[in-house]
């Protein structure tokens, strides 16, 4: 059957570079990723699904993972601008989180979003705000331990503040790499778990967060957000 | 142990001013010419914090419907109210004449460069963010999380009146350490350049060496920007600049924490290429 409504679909790019193509339908540039960077364990699970959608807002999230020394954890800075690169307000960006998560941030530790100076660009981002980190990390790694899986704190960390902020990173896909080839929605059901792919060899091949000497290494993820009608 | 003497220093450093004149940039829509105002800015303050007055002042000449937020510019260059206005002056402008001329704007936002700041509880909460990453750094943040709430509001209020005695009463609080320590854990500071795509340097950095040494701003300048340390023979190639001086570069970088901090708990450090002449 066929959702109601709208699909979210999240694409995670790591970028040396910028992206060149920012429009549906184009395959992503995989000359900007060095080779020993992502070997990527392509399937393409989307073969033979046909894509019949109405595209309706397309949007650019762009995610920097970045190290505090002041406060010895990883905080989240992102921002998001339609294509034409009109800058999206902190209430335009809520409205695209998933009310459920919307929800789950109101009961959640993780307070505020603020607008902050990216400590590297300088320019405005959000930023989630730090403060309690240990608190929910906690249980997260715990967890993952006590299921004998291979922990990797950058990985776990974003998929619990991730989805807050509109990212999804289930922590299933933590042990393997998956790529999407194609930008574009599908409408179907089945094929909707399949387009939720991400590459974290990048982040698996990141500095471990405490050996780092540098108050901010950065670590940028391009994502693609978009909603259609089916 | 505050001294006396240091007491003054930290009196000059919360009175400083900057002579300011705001002029309204000439892309705006007037209805009738706009007169410059002039003001007195504290160096500690922030921009949108002390503007009001400039605020009114245009808006008397201007249609609704051509004002939106108020940002400021200098010779082209957003102003980002978000630091404070000693360091955007020393950065900017403290080679050039005074008064310091700041361009006013209405429209035109530049989005992907300045932080909104559409009211004066987004000034307190970056203000009380930077205290307590300062705190963070200091003391692990125990000093901080000890207080109640209305000790923080007093740190607030204190800056947003000018009450120099209600901001110290509890900010002497963030600025002990343990006698055995000889300093706090890590110093608050930040580099800041205008050479640079970086915004600012911002590293750990102890005040006592392991060895036991205490460490001055020359080692921290050292380690983190040596070009601006030089030796004697050599022409200085850059000034470095807190609060508008040139402390010499054998002070104490725990003194410099302690007293020429700004109340947001930072040592905001200026690096300027040295004048010509």
């Amino acid at each position: 059957g066929t959702d109601e409504g709208f699909i979210k679909k999240t694409l995670l790019i790591p970028i040396k570079s910028s992206i060149s193509h920012q429009q549906l339908g184009c395959s992503i540039q995989d000359e900007n990723m060095a080779a020993d960077d992502i070997q990527a364990n392509v399937e393409d699970e989307t073969a033979g699904v046909q894509a019949v959608c109405e595209i309706h807002a397309v949007l650019r999230y762009e995610y920097h993972v970045l190290y505090s020394c002041s406060y010895q954890i990883p905080v989240l800075y992102f921002r998001a601008s339609t294509l034409d690169g009109r800058p999206l307000s902190l209430e335009e960006v809520w409205s695209y989180v998933h009310p459920n998560y919307r929800q789950r941030l109101q009961q959640g530790p993780w307070d505020t979003l603020t607008q902050q100076e990216h400590p590297l660009l300088g320019q405005a981002f959000f930023m989630l705000h730090p403060c309690r980190t240990e608190e929910f990390m906690k249980p997260a790694l715990e967890l993952a331990q006590a299921e004998n899986k291979k922990v990797n704190y950058i990985v776990t960390w974003l998929s619990v503040v991730g989805p807050v902020v509109g990212l999804d990173v289930p922590l299933s896909y933590s042990t393997e790499t998956q790529r999407i080839r194609r930008g574009h929605a599908e409408g179907l059901k089945g094929a909707k778990e399949a387009s939720e792919a991400f590459i974290l060899k990048a982040l698996l091949k990141s500095p471990q967060c405490r050996d780092t000497e540098d108050c901010y290494s950065n670590i940028s993820l391009e994502v693609f957000v978009f909603s259609c009608v089916v | 142990m505050i001294m006396a003497d240091d007491k003054d220093v930290l009196r000059d450093v919360w009175f400083g001013r900057i002579p300011a004149c705001f002029t309204l940039s000439p892309e705006e829509t007037t209805e009738r010419e706009a007169e410059p105002y002039y003001l007195l800015l504290p160096r500690v303050s922030y921009l949108t914090l002390v503007t009001d007055k400039v605020k009114k002042h245009f808006l008397k000449v201007m249609k609704a419907e051509d004002v939106e937020e108020m940002w400021f510019e200098y010779e082209g260059t957003p102003l980002k109210w978000h630091y404070p206005i000693g360091v955007l002056f020393d950065l900017h402008a403290s080679n050039t004449a005074l008064p310091w001329n700041v361009t006013v704007r209405f429209k035109n936002f530049p989005e992907r460069d300045l932080l909104h700041c559409t009211s004066n509880s987004v000034i307190e909460a970056h203000f009380m963010s930077c205290i307590k990453e300062a705190d963070a750094l200091k003391h692990k943040g125990q000093v901080i999380n000890d207080m109640q709430k209305k000790d923080h509001k007093q740190l607030w209020m204190g800056l947003q009146n000018d009450k120099f005695d209600q901001f110290w009463a509890m900010n002497r609080k963030l600025m002990e350490y343990p006698t055995e320590e000889g300093g706090f854990r890590y110093i608050p500071f930040r580099i800041y350049q205008t050479m640079s795509d970086r915004p600012f340097i911002q590293k750990l950095f102890r005040p006592v060496s392991p060895e036991g040494h205490t460490l001055t701003l020359g080692d921290l300048l050292k380690e983190l920007f040596p070009a601006a340390v030089c030796a004697e023979d050599e022409p200085k190639r850059f000034q470095v600049m807190i609060h508008g001086i040139e402390p010499l570069l054998e002070t104490p970088i725990q003194w410099l924490s302690e007293h020429l901090s700004h109340p947001d708990n930072f040592l905001h450090i200026s690096i300027i290429p040295a004048p010509s002449d």
